[in-house]
């Protein structure tokens, strides 16, 4: 039988902050989105508030006042070199590891003879006392039931941050879900939980509980592989290995309203930019771009308009010289002058993993294409060393009059020397 | 590094006007340069010559050469009222800068491969710890030293034993001088450590960080300082104190 444990840090994003400013312990604090939009984290203190997740931050302004609610900027500098911390310290603990997402993995703990849960307290110590990350596991005899597991341990104190489910009996284990809602059960999205309650399906107990075959009827086979899982067998291997990533996608909103084809021009040859990189570091190539531009949909007194379209290119490429003309090309034919736009996306698509021989220098004879990769390659090794945008592309643009709002941005302590944190002596 | 890379960001609006006036675009150079001169290591293979002819070039990609998307509106930024200024620079950089100048006002055709060149240096410089094989077999000289061909010192091995665990901080406050802490050294702090009693700590004091002797004798907890000005920390019932980490090194500046 299998053994998953699925780690989670708790409230990740304000965690990495209170690591290195002590003084936000205790208090209310959320951190928000790009552009200071809404919540994408809280602290405990601050759920107690009533702070919702994606609660609009300016709705929330009477309460922060009232409460001395601490709100920051997002950080993902500092939250992906934690995260990277975190995990490293992880991947001791077992010989499978599987990153699940910046704050989640799974570790294999199949054949492990000890008292599981003695294990479980001594990885959270361990990530506690290295990185300063709180964290909650969950284990199970499945990637679902280790999900739930940790969502229990996260819910209930009782559990003192480490929840087994495979220790339990049938019996206790069943009371455990019969009090957990199935819209809490890990690929049950708020879709499916509406279309499952309606069957009368409403707890984790009764979804465990139905037909295979009924599932079936209604939902497609990961609903019913979910079942499956939440019986006890294990369906759902550990993906050590990320897959490379099928399309890759740079969107954001602006930190204005724009409405010059200029500034959405940057903004597009920006976004492209990120989106190439990352394709160049997975080795793949890319044969369409995406690119799509909206309103505000929230300011009903503005027209709206948000068009989008994939421009295909005659050949798979990771040149973001190529990649930004078509973009360009692309945004020139949706463009619509007069109207105030909040947001433009860049998505990468129909990737291919590129031939080894591209990667290499100079056993290519077409000067066009090596120029483009070795221009490529140059431009990426500068950034890694020089700083991200050490060199970009001219029509990115300097002013970046679009360029997100980050208002209460704390410093990258930890990947620029000029940002260390202070200590008093 | 940050401050070259904002240093070149103020340079980099040379991207966008050619036309801009000589000596505000020579002020940015001169600023460019200066960096490199400061002994910005990674930049002694490349040519501050070669990165600004990098954006050069990109700029006649982009902007002049491949025509996509017809004529772009408003493209043409206006930058008609641009200030001047006079910059002084050292006679020893002075044809340096008049010869990026000189090349700026001549580079409209797009030539890149001649032009990246010498940029080509950063990659060849990687750091290399692989001990090269025997290069007698090229040269046809066996050498002597060939045996003892080892891996170059690395710092991050030497200074740090847990890489997730190490984390550094910089000193603001003269509580510590009798430790060798000084303000604005840079602190090695290892939270993998555990705290025992002599040891220099770093700890959360009412949510503060601060650098104190860590002293944990027969049940009592105080923070030292090691300075006769400044006074020992001793904690009173309720209050807080967190240990962060343990000070295993001192970065200071020579
Ligand atoms: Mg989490």
């Amino acid at each position: 039988m299998s053994t998953f444990a699925l780690v989670d840090g708790n409230n990740f994003y304000v965690s990495c902050e209170r690591v290195f400013n002590p003084q936000l312990e205790k208090r209310p604090v959320v951190v928000l989105s790009n552009n200071d939009g809404c919540a994408v984290a809280r602290s405990q203190e601050a759920k107690a508030l009533g702070v919702k997740m994606g609660a609009p931050w300016f709705q929330m302004q009477a309460l922060a006042r009232k409460h001395g609610i601490v709100a920051l900027s997002s950080n993902y500098t500092l939250y992906a070199d934690m995260s990277n911390r975190m995990m490293a310290v992880l991947e001791k603990f077992s010989p499978s590891q599987e990153v699940y997402s910046i704050d989640e993995c799974f570790l294999g703990l199949d054949g492990f003879h000890t008292d599981l849960t003695a294990y479980g307290q001594a990885i959270r110590q361990q990530v506690k006392c290295w990185t300063g990350l709180p964290t909650c596991i969950g284990i199970g005899p499945t990637k679902t039931l280790a999900k739930l597991a940790n969502h229990i341990a996260k819910k209930q104190r009782e559990w003192a941050g480490v929840c087994d489910l495979g220790k339990l009996s049938e019996h206790a284990l069943n009371d455990l879900l019969e009090r957990i809602d199935v819209g809490e059960v890990w690929g049950v999205g708020r879709r499916i939980r509406e279309k499952l309650v309606r069957l009368g399906i409403n707890t984790a107990l009764d979804l465990k509980r139905a037909e295979v075959a009924f599932i079936g009827d209604y939902f497609s086979v990961v609903t019913q592989r979910t079942v499956v899982e939440l019986q006890g067998v294990s369906l759902l291997q550990l993906e050590e290995v990320a897959p490379a990533r099928q399309q890759i996608m740079c969107s954001r909103s602006f930190g204005l309203p724009v409405t010059q084809l200029t500034d959405l021009q940057q903004a597009i040859i920006s976004y492209t930019t990120r989106a190439a990189e990352k394709l160049r570091r997975q080795s793949s190539l890319c044969r369409a771009v995406h690119i799509s531009i909206r309103t505000n949909p929230f300011r009903q007194k503005d027209a709206q308009y948000s068009p989008g379209l994939t421009v295909t290119l005659p050949k798979a490429t990771c040149d973001t010289l190529k990649l930004a003309q078509a973009g360009l090309w692309g945004l020139q034919r949706i463009y619509r002058p007069g109207c105030r736009y909040a947001k433009a996306g860049v998505i990468l698509l129909d990737l291919v993993p590129a031939e080894i021989r591209q990667t290499s220098l100079f056993t290519d004879h077409e000067t066009d294409k090596k120029n483009a990769q070795q221009l490529m390659q140059t431009m990426d090794a500068i950034n890694q060393r020089m700083g991200k945008d050490a060199v970009f592309l001219a029509g990115a643009g300097v002013e970046k009059r679009w360029h997100m709002k980050q208002g209460n941005k704390t410093p990258r302590y930890t990947t620029e020397w000029k940002e260390l944190v202070v200590v008093q002596c | 590094m940050s401050a070259v890379k904002k240093r070149f960001a103020v340079g980099d609006s040379l991207l966008f006007s050619r036309d801009l006036k000589l000596p505000v675009w020579l002020k940015h150079a001169w600023l460019f340069l200066s960096d490199y001169k400061n002994g910005n290591k990674f930049l002694t293979s490349l040519s501050a010559y070669s990165i600004l002819d990098f954006c050069v070039i990109y700029q006649d990609i982009l902007m002049g050469k491949s025509n996509w998307g017809g004529q772009r509106s408003g493209a043409g930024r206006k930058r008609v009222a641009e200030p001047t200024v006079t910059v002084r620079v050292p006679v020893s950089s002075k044809e340096t800068i008049m010869k990026l100048v000189r090349h700026m006002k001549t580079a409209s055709s797009v030539r890149f491969p001649p032009y990246l060149e010498p940029l080509l240096l950063v990659q060849q410089s990687a750091p290399q710890f692989i001990p090269r094989m025997s290069y007698s077999v090229r040269a046809g000289f066996p050498s002597p030293a060939d045996d003892y061909v080892e891996k170059r010192i690395d710092l991050n091995e030497e200074l740090i034993q847990h890489r997730e665990a190490t984390f550094f901080l910089r000193v603001r406050g003269h509580s510590m001088i009798g430790a060798g802490i000084d303000d604005g050294d840079e602190l090695i702090v290892d939270r993998a450590i555990i705290p025992e009693h002599n040891r220099i700590v770093v700890a959360a004091v009412d949510g503060e960080l601060t650098v104190k002797r860590f002293y944990h004798r027969h049940g009592v907890v105080k923070l030292l300082a090691e300075n006769p000005q400044y006074p020992d920390i001793e904690f009173k019932n309720e209050q807080e104190m967190v240990i962060w980490g343990v000070v295993t090194k001192i970065i200071k500046s020579a």
